[in-house]
């Protein structure tokens, strides 16, 4: 069995920021991901990060996961395990993982904090099993992670950030983009990466959904149509598009079920993503000691993540006895807020504002 | 339009394009980021 101050669940930006912040104070950290290396979605982010300098913003998301690494690398009390899947947290405050070896682990960690990030929304259409539909997270650790392109001729589905921003790698890795398709009245990526796209010569079509994937082994194409403000489609405007490749950028969810199985309180929220535990200023859910970071408690973006992580590193370790000056907290917390201060947070302040406890 | 299609028209160009005088006074970087978003390295 291993003991430890604090366990960490991910290595993306909110656990790896998490893990830093608590072991500076002196905790131990024992650090699960159940990917071959650190950095969670910063792996496969090709492009300079937007977001607040002070949390590396301008610079590559693969790049920003190399600083961690190495920061990590000269902590001592920190050890972390790839490649070992976090599986359950029971009643005896015992996390189990399942070890590279395929060795049932044992953690009996003083604190935990979930950092797990999000999984990829899924949309009904007619045909969406077809090999040829991915999610857009799929599509971009196939070429930036594995250096494989997915197809020739994408049709991308959905206008926010990420169809945004993948839609500009797939093109930059040669791929051509028939459109980018958005059920919305308007585009829910930031305008800057809208244009740019639109620039390239990708239409993005608003006020439209996918019907129907083509093809019988494959995609061979897709049906497309103008919906009305019932989100019916508008039979006269289907029209086709012959690709390859169909790529669903429709959302993330938060990944919280090892938080149902600790036995958090959760609830639903439409403006965080889905199901998300209830927390404390602190980020602590309704089990103490339990502490969730970035994605996993709402979908936003990696400044967040870090700043979370920053804010759970100092409370697990201040939960078991190291000194952490209470102007941390408050920096913390500072730097979230004004984050979330602008017009196009307004959502995520909604978010929270219905599960802080 | 921007928010529909993605191409700005005159109006939102012009809340990005820097001043007459600047422009005179040679090349400039224009940053043609149209929303107030929680970004700040181009400040
Ligand atoms: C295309 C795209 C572009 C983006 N661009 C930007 C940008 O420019 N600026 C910005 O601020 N944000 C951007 N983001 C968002 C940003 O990447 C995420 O918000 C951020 O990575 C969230 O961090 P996280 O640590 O919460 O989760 P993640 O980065 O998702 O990390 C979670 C980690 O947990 C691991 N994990 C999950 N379950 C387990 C388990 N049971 N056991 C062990 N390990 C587990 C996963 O393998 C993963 O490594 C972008 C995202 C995408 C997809």
């Amino acid at each position: 069995m291993l003991k430890t101050d604090v366990a960490i669940v991910g290595a993306g930006p909110a656990g790896l920021s998490a893990a830093i912040k608590a072991a500076s104070f002196g905790a131990d950290v024992i650090i699960l991901e159940r990917d071959k290396w650190l950095g969670g979605q910063l792996v496969k982010q090709t492009h300079s990060f937007f977001g607040s300098k002070n949390e590396y913003a301008g610079i590559r998301g693969i790049d920003i996961a190399n600083i961690f690494a190495d920061e990590l690398e000269k902590m001592e009390n920190v050890q972390i395990m790839l490649e070992t899947p976090a599986l359950g947290y029971y009643e005896d405050n015992i996390l189990t993982a399942y070890s590279p070896q395929g060795k049932m682990l044992k953690i009996k960690p003083n604190t935990l904090i979930f950092a797990t990030g999000a999984m990829e929304k899924m949309i009904p259409f007619e045909n969406n099993d077809l090999p040829g539909i991915y999610g857009a997270g799929a599509v971009q650790t196939l070429m930036n992670v594995y250096g494989v392109v997915p197809g020739e001729n994408v049709l991308m589905i959905g206008a926010g950030n990420i169809g945004l921003i993948v839609s500009y790698q797939l093109v930059q890795a040669g791929v051509d983009v028939a459109a980018i398709v958005e059920a919305l009245p308007e585009i829910g990526g930031y305008w800057v990466h809208a244009s740019k796209v639109r620039r390239m010569g990708i239409p993005i079509l608003t006020n439209h959904s996918i019907i129907k994937a083509l093809g019988k082994e494959q995609v061979q194409g897709a049906v497309v149509a103008q919906i009305d403000e019932k989100w019916q489609p508008v039979k006269e405007t289907a029209r086709e598009f012959q690709v390859d490749t169909i790529c669903l950028s429709v959302g993330l969810s938060p990944l919280i079920e090892l938080l149902w199985q600790s036995g958090c309180h959760i609830v639903y929220s439409k403006e965080l993503g889905g199901y998300v535990p209830i927390l404390n200023e602190d980020l602590e859910t309704t089990v103490p000691g339990i502490y969730v970071a970035g994605d996993a408690s709402g979908i936003e973006e990696a400044t967040s993540a870090i700043i979370e992580g920053h804010l759970t590193g100092c409370a697990a370790a201040k939960k078991v006895g190291y000194e952490v000056p209470k102007e941390e907290f408050i920096k913390a917390r500072k730097g979230l807020e004004s984050l979330r201060a602008g017009p196009v947070s307004q959502h995520i302040r909604k978010g929270l504002s219905l599960i802080r406890r | 339009m921007l928010k529909n299609t993605g191409v700005p028209d005159e109006k939102d160009l012009a809340s990005v394009t820097p001043t007459k005088k600047r422009l005179e006074e040679g090349p400039v970087v224009m940053v043609e980021c149209f929303q107030e978003i929680p970004c700040d390295p181009c400040h």
